[in-house]
């Protein structure tokens, strides 16, 4: 979005319990004593006119935040590994590289997000799981953990606890595969922009998670259209074949296949469950069992030409359906 | 002029075919017994993610999830990873006996369904 003066800047519901320092602190990372801090403040107050008193927002108001004026950084190098960039503002130094290295992948991840998601997340078969908002929050509690440590809310080993039981979980649900996708990747610009904008990863994270879900829908429509595809152009096939035995042969290998594939479904299913899966490996899955479904059909078919004496097109009236 | 192996193996690749029939009929009634307390409390995030949630609601894909679910009944540790194994006690002990007794008989079958497809597909490339 943007304001009559171009500014762009986004939405923020104000919470129970938000004050307006506090927003300043988790959104730019900015305390009291911040040399930044002040300047953060005419930021949001310029972006919020209708706000005479910063210390009377009420719950519910919307507030907007922007981008933070930057001063020009020196040009990244071309390939930076994590080890060698400054963390995000709202993680601390004495993070071990491990964990700086989820938050990375997803910053990664939410700058490149327009690039990724139609083909690219079906691509990575990444993108589904990583941009679930169960993963989304536990950034947030992170975040939250610190600004509670920093308010001094809690002592420095509560956050340490804390933050090491959220990024555990987040490690536990990116799992192994899309480290290997996105560890050698340079996340430099994506950090910048996590840390000067002072807009937070989540945001962004929480837009693509809808589009994720809508990625979802599709493809289940995709699946009944491609079976329904299937289906017709079989039955086309039984109406222009002359004769009997080839409409039969067609028949059986069209409801082998159909069932074959079903049936794999299911067994994909059984796998599923103990084996969380992103998009890579659903497709190469899916394509293992059409395959698997195209050889039965050709196998039946075979079989039917061999021993076949029942004339199931005429039993079953499809004869009469596909003309 | 076929060969009593090429009989024997056409004989059970037809019933193998037709127990898959029998088993996804099995899988669909399984579909609508399945517990909805199970459902509720544990086809959501973060167990699932938000498109896997999409995906196995409804037709078609609703059968998988049925099947996810009878795994995760019958054998509890098969959902340690996605924090399901306990899904279990919410759900009635027959319908976890017989998921479990299901995919004893599925899982074998399956197996043979592939590997009689490959066979007979060789078969009909040479017959083409």
């Amino acid at each position: 979005m943007s304001n009559t003066s171009g500014n762009i800047y986004y939405e923020y519901k104000i919470k129970n319990g938000d004050t307006f320092s506090g927003i300043i602190h988790s959104m730019f990372g900015c305390v009291l004593n911040d040399t930044r801090y002040a300047e953060a403040v005419r930021h949001v107050l310029a972006l919020n006119p209708q706000i005479s008193n910063p210390d009377r927002i009420r719950a519910g108001d919307m507030l907007h935040l922007g981008v933070l004026p930057v001063t020009p950084q020196p040009k990244p190098p071309t390939i930076a590994r994590p080890s060698q960039i400054k963390p995000p503002a709202f993680i601390t130094r004495s993070v071990s590289p491990n964990d700086m290295e989820s938050f990375w992948m997803l910053s990664w991840l939410e700058h490149n997000a327009n690039y990724l998601t139609i083909p690219g997340s079906i691509a990575t078969g990444a993108a589904g799981n990583l941009l679930s908002p169960g993963n989304v929050s536990l950034i947030k509690k992170v975040s939250d953990h610190y600004a509670d440590y920093k308010s001094e809310k809690t002592t420095k080993s509560q956050y340490d606890y804390r933050r090491k039981q959220a990024l555990d979980q987040l490690r536990k649900n990116i799992g192994p595969v899309e480290k290997v996708l996105f560890g050698n990747k340079t996340t430099h610009q994506s950090i910048r922009i996590a840390r000067a904008g002072g807009i937070p990863a989540t945001a962004h994270i929480a837009k693509h998670a809808d589009r994720l879900k809508n990625l979802g829908t599709v493809s289940k429509a995709g699946g009944v259209i491609l079976m329904g595809v299937g289906l017709t152009a079989a039955c086309m096939q039984i109406a222009n074949a002359t004769d009997s035995k080839e409409k039969n042969e067609i028949f059986v290998e069209t409801i082998t296949s159909t069932t074959m594939g079903v049936g794999l479904g299911a067994a994909i299913g059984l796998f599923l469950i103990s084996n969380p899966i992103g998009w890579g490996a659903a497709i190469v899955l899916a394509v293992g069992s059409t395959a698997t479904s195209y050889l039965a059909g050709k196998g039946v078919r075979y079989l039917y030409d061999t021993y076949g004496e029942i004339d199931f097109v005429e039993g079953t009236g499809t004869g009469r359906m596909c003309k | 002029m076929t060969s009593l192996l090429d009989d024997i193996l056409a004989i059970i690749f037809v019933t193998a075919l037709l127990c898959l029939m029998l088993s996804l009929v099995f899988i669909f009634i399984m579909h609508i017994l399945m517990p909805k307390n199970v459902l509720k409390a544990y086809f959501k995030e973060p167990y699932f993610s938000a498109t896997e949630i999409t995906m196995f609601t409804g037709f078609p894909f609703g059968y998988m999830r049925t099947a996810m679910f009878m795994r995760a009944l019958a054998f509890p540790a098969s959902g340690k990873k996605r924090g399901v194994k306990h899904a279990y006690k919410l759900a009635p002990v027959w319908y976890c006996k017989a998921s479990k007794y299901f995919i004893y008989f599925f899982i074998p079958l399956m197996v043979l369904l592939v590997l009689l497809s490959v066979i007979f597909y060789i078969r009909y490339e040479l017959w083409k």
